[in-house]
């Protein structure tokens, strides 16, 4: 798959052609193109094996690719030490120093970036802030629950502020309100602030939140694109279920305005096309529903009509 | 059903024992330390404990060619332990062990036969003090076996007479405490070093690290310097329980004895950093230690004389760092050199080793995997 534009220097976060990398025989990244524009969040999805770790882990650097040219914050990749400072790097693996402080971990990473004085106690009360853990600043970091481990690696990612987040499944193991206050974090990142979160993940409702998702599989891009698009792609719409006491005669109703209704028992199922299309249906004379459910199309449904 | 309790028993010691050495077939690097290690050990100690001592550097004075002395003499010469240097008075030879360039010296006066020796390599000494009593009485012998006036002889035999060029005789701890000074600062150094950089790359820190804008150079830089204070209080320690506890003498400067710490304590946490690439466990680490540490124990002169080494295997010993840490303390704390007498070789030789192994450590921090 090749990108839709060539690299333009300043406009992406990363652009990437011809990316290939096997480990023996095994190929792990064949001939992947990606292309991640500036302030958004850009989810890389695909099921275990289908080398999202290894792609990030490549554009960190980490990892010596075979072939490819790729570009990260205007930096060639063999050059990407250049803007490591700009960069925040969440491995799966979470490092930290057990057998630190948290505030200890904290001032660590923040010194390797430079920050230093006040400025580095100001940033640390912030990320602290952010992952919900500032009473846990002297607790020696190996005795934190899994979940709390998780939190503070995110902290020590964003402690230095950078231009470029790459988070390899940054969600897992987290309760279901702190995901909800990372995302939220998240899009403050990048509509507020400007930043590119690059997220790895295997989980669809996730992939669902980013602005763009590359859906990847035995080392290739197989989709890049919103995740609306490729609902749309896949000719998924949202719908309204409807309960009536008359299925029938409200169903003709609503296909005299010019609705497609299916009858699934004593529910009448309804695609609404357009955003005007819930208060129409709603409006319909004599239509008297008893209860009604709003459906949005997911991207679980989205690949599975696409093949992908 | 206590047999069968028994049985069950067994047979779960059984299974952890399989999984053991299943485990250890697959550790191709252990395996290899396990088998050579040693052999390695086994090779040292046995030549090194076998052999006679060779290359004594042994100074004569001949102020007298009477039967004995050329007895003396004829025997040294024929013996193959002693590199004899010929010299024309006492003095000279007094200067020169005293430098330390040679081991001692044998002056053959009329009236009397005098051993100068160091007295802080107690095993040359006493080579040198055998060899020159078995040669007197050899010479003895043969004079006693043509004569009839046996008792007229002895009013003219030479006396022998020892003197120790630093004035004292030490003991075997003396002797060794100095090194074994060198030994576990090295030692431990070197072990947590090596586990501290494996640590930091099983748990992924190292690499987190590595992608930041902190460069190999300063990551290395950066263990040394937190390291060295830890080895600075573990060879205050040290240093405190030899001379205060076992009374080793303090002859030299302090200064000294700190920079000569330091420099072997840099190269071994460089040394540490560079092999901790090449394990991939604790278990790992474990083993470096016969291939990487006994062999310099054995070697570098610290229970043995550099000259109880086979000839052909010596010039191992001048590649260890301990060889030059054992020689540069033995001159501080027992001959009471300053930190100018100590800086060639034994600095020079320590600074190498330490910038040689620094730069391989930095080298060898991988940041990309291939």
């Amino acid at each position: 798959m090749e990108p839709k534009e060539p690299h333009v220097k300043g406009k992406h976060a990363v652009f990437g052609r011809g990316i290939s990398k096997s480990f023996g025989q095994i190929p792990v990244l064949n001939d992947l193109a990606i292309n991640i524009p500036k302030g958004v969040i850009y989810c890389l999805l695909g099921p275990n094996g289908s080398g999202k770790t290894t792609l990030i882990r490549a554009l960190m650097g980490l990892v010596r690719l075979d072939a490819g040219r790729v570009y990260v914050l205007d930096e060639p990749l063999e050059k990407v030490n250049r803007v490591y400072a700009h960069l925040g790097y969440m491995p799966q693996q979470r490092p930290l120093y057990p057998d630190l402080t948290v505030q200890e971990n904290l001032e660590f990473y923040a010194g390797l970036y430079g920050i230093r004085g006040q400025k580095r106690g100001e940033r640390i009360k912030e990320v602290l802030a952010v992952v919900d853990l500032a009473e846990t600043r002297d607790r020696i970091t190996g005795n934190l629950s899994g979940g709390m481990y998780q939190r503070i690696s995110l902290a020590c990612t964003l402690v230095h502020d950078p231009e470029l987040l790459l988070l390899d499944e940054p969600t897992v193991g987290i309760d279901p309100v702190t995901k909800q206050s990372f995302w939220e974090y998240f899009k403050h990142l990048t509509e507020k602030e400007g930043r590119t979160i690059i997220i790895t993940t295997h989980i669809m409702e996730e992939a669902d939140r980013c602005d763009i998702v590359g859906f990847m599989r035995a080392g290739k891009m197989m989709a890049e694109s919103s995740p609306d698009e490729l609902k749309n792609l896949a000719g998924l719409q949202t719908f309204l279920r409807l309960k009536v006491a008359d299925p029938e005669k409200d169903a003709a109703r609503l296909r005299n305005l010019g609705f497609r209704v299916e009858q699934e028992g004593e529910a009448l199922v309804v695609p609404l096309p357009g955003p005007e299309s819930l208060r129409e249906v709603l409006s319909c004379q004599d239509l008297r529903p008893l209860s009604y459910k709003i459906v949005e199309p997911t991207l679980e449904q989205a690949f599975l009509k696409l093949a992908i | 059903m206590q047999t069968e309790r028994l049985l069950h028993s067994f047979h779960r010691i059984g299974v952890v024992g399989l999984r053991v050495i299943r485990q250890i077939k697959r550790d191709k690097r252990t395996i290899g330390l396990v088998i050579i290690s040693p052999i390695i050990l086994m090779v040292l100690l046995g030549y090194s404990l076998a052999g006679t001592m060779s290359g004594i550097g042994l100074g004569i004075v001949q102020l007298s060619q009477g039967t004995v002395q050329e007895g003396i003499l004829e025997d040294l010469q024929s013996s193959d332990s002693f590199s004899l240097t010929y010299l024309a008075s006492e003095d000279d030879a007094d200067r020169l062990v005293s430098e330390g360039s040679l081991d001692g010296a044998v002056i053959l006066g009329e009236d009397e036969i005098r051993l100068l020796l160091d007295g802080t390599s107690p095993q040359v000494a006493s080579a040198i003090a055998a060899q020159v009593g078995i040669g007197m009485q050899q010479a003895l012998s043969r004079i006693l076996g043509g004569l009839e006036n046996k008792i007229s002889l002895q009013a003219t035999l030479p006396s022998l007479t020892t003197y120790y060029v630093y004035g004292y005789d030490l003991e075997v701890k003396d002797s060794v405490g100095p090194a074994l000074l060198g030994i576990s600062i090295f030692f431990f150094t070197f072990l947590t070093t090596t586990i501290s950089f494996l640590r930091e790359r099983l748990l992924g820190t190292l690499e987190k690290v590595l992608a930041s804008p902190l460069s190999k150079f300063e990551l290395v830089s950066g263990y040394i310097l937190g390291f060295l204070v830890i080895a600075f209080f573990q060879s205050a320690t040290t240093f405190t329980i030899l001379v205060l506890g076992f009374k080793v003498p303090m002859q030299g400067s302090l200064i000294a004895v700190l920079a000569v710490i330091m420099v072997v304590s840099a190269g071994a946490l460089s040394f540490g950093a560079f092999l901790s690439n090449f394990a991939r466990s604790e278990f790992q680490v474990i083993q470096f230690i016969p291939v990487v540490i006994t062999p310099q124990i054995v070697l570098s002169g610290v229970w043995l004389p550099l000259q109880s080494i086979p000839e052909w295997l010596r010039p191992v010993a001048y590649i260890f760092p301990l060889t030059y840490s054992n020689h540069a303390l033995r001159l501080i704390l027992l001959k009471g050199a300053s930190l100018t007498d100590v800086i060639y070789p034994d600095l020079v030789a320590l600074t190498i080793f330490f910038v040689l192994t620094f730069l391989l450590a930095v080298r060898m921090l991988q940041r990309q995997e291939e």
